[in-house]
């Protein structure tokens, strides 16, 4: 058959459209990314059929180069890597490993951008064929950072300042400083140098030196100026229990006191140093820390101040009447335990299950009381709902004076919002009990539980929460159901925001 | 003012079904006797070592009240208006439920004492005549203005660590006596604490600029004319004093007595020796302290906490 001129010629293959330049151009993209994913997955298909028949073939590592890294301190490099290189690597398996957990441990120290790897042939002039050198090419981070930030609203005006320095002494060190002022007289300042004491990078020190005034005018009738330094050896990760051990000491003032201020409150006043160790182990494994379906979680903290050890000393030298003393020093003396858990359990699809409990108890040492500063506080959304923030325990005319044991508990039932199950909004109905109370203590260091203890108040409602990214918001409307006297109850709404509920 | 509908008020009042017994603060008593909160006192007697709270210690003595008790467990910022003394009263008959009672600033202290004893005649103040009333406002003036200033200077300065942790600045008439031994810190370029600078006639004059390139900062406080200062007026004090009973001849104790008692018996326990010896060479001042201040301990004692 004959055909006119100009005729289409083209016979379409491979599903190509034939009705459009915009089609045509996609197909043609479509196909070409086809094309190059093949050849790729074939490449990666033809390397590790490669590196797995020569799994075993004998290769050794003679030298390893990180090059970009012009910040970081060449001993720091090797701290890091000469640990992973004792294990030598005799055949090409394991130098594949070897090379993993270098660039692993070279991106956990969170100075590079990017780790990228070669394995060269040796160039050493006596290098055996079957000799490598591992090459790592690096991008480092940006060394500083600076954000100034001011902030108007609510009749406040506040400004911050916070610098960050990495790396700062080329052995992944961190130096963060914040400063921030508002104008209800709230300031604050925050410095801390955080470095790797290990290694294996599991093990971090941390000092922070500190300065901050809280405002505690709602319930306490006062303010509170706070300054102190601490030292902090961190080891593992939340998820499967990190241990905290720290040294605090830190100068407390309680002072500028309303003029309707308790009498108890006034007898607060002035100024404390704490000396203090602690430890606190927190495991965490839920799915999301801000609004959890399942999971645990678990704090445990206890910190020791100011204790004093007497120690008889039976050397010739010292009468037999006189002793060592040892202690933190300080002019507070406390033990201090409190312990937190949350588990969540989902129920159907929509609904779970959230419970939480906190307990703490606070123990005078060397005959002295306890003091404001180191009390506990209970109360308010983020604590037992339906009452007034830290509106709980032993108080004198409207301020909370604080407590020395106390236990909460807390029981919500979280659900979608009906067919809306990717809204951050969810409901929630609670049910939060607690009571903080004061230890009675005699000369001897006895300690006895007030009965107060076995009548807790409850609480219980309904609410929102809302995912609120890196906070929670929660409006509630709940009520008392069983309150001591004393307690500032909240009747009906109540806001809450924050990190962590009951 | 929004109020809430009945409705929901009425609803609301249903909660708490069940109430429990209030839980009481741990440490607190109720108040039984007049109290002063004072800065601490020796042991080994009842008198503040802080001039502002002697002054008052000794007013309420010397007005003849007694078995009053003193308190010194409380820090000055947690007084009214963030300086001591004050004065704690049990509640009034009519008003017994409030286990609390009254805290008095110290100005409020003469009208308190003015309800528990006989009145002072308004217009002489206790003094035999008008004009020994209107001296006695010089020798205030003296005593609070050149001895003061003598008593602040010879005081040591606080170490940047403690200036780094204060808050608060203390009241120009009110400070703590150190224990410790006065440092060497009456040069005369440092920057002496506001307080110091007012009380001082006349003024101290700049440290710089004149001829200073700079601006004229600091003050230039002279050692030397504060002591002299401070002989004449306790030269002064002493030949007034003479060997009456009290000051300015009265025939009772004044407010004037109870001023000058806390200056001398401060300054006398005063751990500089410069001051102290001014005092101590005067017999009168000497006797006449120590007759007083058996009056005022007597009429004090320590609460138990």
């Amino acid at each position: 058959m004959l055909n006119p001129p100009l005729q289409n010629t083209a016979s379409p293959q491979d599903q190509e459209p034939h009705d459009g330049l915009q089609k045509l151009l996609h197909w043609q993209h479509q196909r070409r990314e086809r094309k190059l994913r093949g050849e790729y997955e074939s490449a990666l298909l033809r390397l590790s059929e490669l590196v797995n028949h020569n799994i075993d073939a004998p290769f050794s590592i003679t030298s390893v180069r990180v090059e970009g890294a012009s910040n970081t301190r060449q001993s720091f490099l090797a701290s890091l890597i000469n640990p992973i290189l004792n294990k030598p690597a005799t055949t090409l398996g394991q130098v594949i490993h070897t090379t993993r957990s270098i660039s692993d441990v070279l991106n956990r120290t969170d100075i590079f951008k990017s780790v990228e790897v070669r394995l060269e042939r040796s160039t050493h002039d006596l290098a055996h064929h079957s000799d490598l050198d591992l090459v790592f090419k690096t991008r480092e981070h940006g060394r500083y950072f600076l954000n100034t930030s001011t902030e108007l609203g609510n009749n406040e005006g506040s400004a911050s300042a916070t610098a960050r320095v990495r790396n700062v002494f080329g052995g992944a060190e961190v130096f963060e400083a914040n400063i921030a002022a508002g104008t209800k007289t709230k300031k604050s300042f925050r410095a801390t140098l955080s470095l790797p004491l290990t290694s294996t990078l599991d093990t971090r020190g941390e000092f922070i030196a500190y300065g901050l005034e809280r405002d505690q005018t709602s319930y306490a009738s006062c303010f509170e100026d706070l300054k102190g330094a601490k030292a902090v050896i961190r080891k593992g990760s939340s998820y499967t229990g990190l241990h905290e051990f720290a040294y605090e000491a830190a100068h407390r003032y309680i002072g500028s006191l309303a003029p309707t201020a308790s009498l108890s409150m006034r007898a607060a006043a002035g100024s404390s140093i704490k000396s203090a160790l602690s430890h606190t182990y927190t495991l965490d494994n839920r799915d999301d820390r801000i609004l959890a379906s399942r999971g645990l979680y678990f704090r445990f903290f206890q910190e020791l101040a100011g204790g004093r050890l007497e120690i008889p000393v039976s050397s010739t030298s010292v009468s037999p009447s006189t002793g060592l003393s040892v202690g933190l020093g300080g002019d507070v003396g406390f033990y201090k335990a409190e312990v937190e858990s949350q588990i969540s359990r989902p129920i159907t699809n929509s609904v779970s299950l959230s419970c939480s409990m906190r307990s703490g108890i606070l123990l005078g040492l060397q005959d002295k009381s306890t003091l404001f500063s180191d009390r506990f506080q209970i109360g308010g959304p983020t604590s037992v709902r339906a009452f007034k923030v830290f509106g709980m325990g032993p108080r004198d005319s409207g301020d909370s004076l604080g407590g020395d044991i106390y236990y909460s508990f807390g029981l919500s039932c979280v659900t979608n919002i009906p067919r809306k199950p990717h809204w951050p909004v969810k409901s929630h109905i609670w049910l939060n009990a607690g009571q903080l109370d004061s230890l009675s203590q005699d000369n001897r260091l006895r300690w006895s539980l007030p009965p107060s203890l076995m009548r807790p108040s409850v609480s219980m409602g309904v609410g929102l929460i809302y995912r609120f990214d890196p906070i929670r918001l929660e409006v509630n409307f709940g009520v008392p159901l069983i309150a001591n006297k004393s307690d500032a109850m909240r009747r009906g709404v109540q806001i809450g925001m924050g990190l962590e509920f009951l | 003012m929004l109020t809430l509908p009945p409705s929901i008020a009425a609803f609301f009042a249903l909660f708490p079904l069940r109430t429990n017994p209030p839980i009481y603060p741990p440490s607190k008593k109720p108040i039984t006797a007049p109290t002063l909160w004072i800065i601490p006192t020796n042991p080994s007697h009842s008198l503040s070592n802080d001039v502002e709270c002697l002054k008052w210690q000794a007013y309420l003595a010397l007005r003849g009240l007694t078995n009053i008790h003193i308190r010194t467990d409380v820090h000055p910022e947690g007084a009214i208006d963030g300086r001591l003394p004050n004065l704690h009263v049990p509640p009034s008959a009519e008003k017994k439920s409030d286990d609390d009672g009254q805290l008095l600033a110290a100005h409020l202290i003469p009208a308190w004492v003015d309800t528990q004893t006989t009145t002072v005649d308004p217009d002489l103040e206790g003094y035999i005549d008008a004009a020994a009333r209107d001296e006695s406002r010089a020798w205030v003036a003296l005593l609070e203005g050149t001895v003061h200033a003598a008593l602040l200077f010879s005081q040591p300065s606080p170490s940047y660590l403690e200036r780094f942790l204060s808050i608060s600045i203390s009241s120009p008439l009110s400070f703590s006596w150190s224990s410790d031994a006065p440092t060497s810190n009456a040069a005369s370029n440092t920057t002496p604490s506001p307080s110091l600078q007012t009380l001082i006639t006349p003024p101290p004059p700049p440290a710089t600029g004149v001829t200073s390139l700079f601006p004229a900062s600091g003050v230039r406080i002279s050692p030397t004319a504060i002591l002299t200062q401070y002989r004449d007026a306790i030269a002064a004090l002493s030949e007034r004093l003479g060997t009456d009973q009290w000051f300015l001849g009265s025939s009772g104790p004044t407010a004037l007595d109870a001023l000058a008692f806390a200056y001398i018996h401060t300054l006398i326990e005063s751990q500089s020796d410069t001051l102290r010896v001014e005092v101590c060479r005067r017999v009168n001042l000497v006797g006449w302290e120590k007759r007083v201040r058996e009056t005022v301990d007597s009429a004090f004692r320590r609460e138990a906490r």
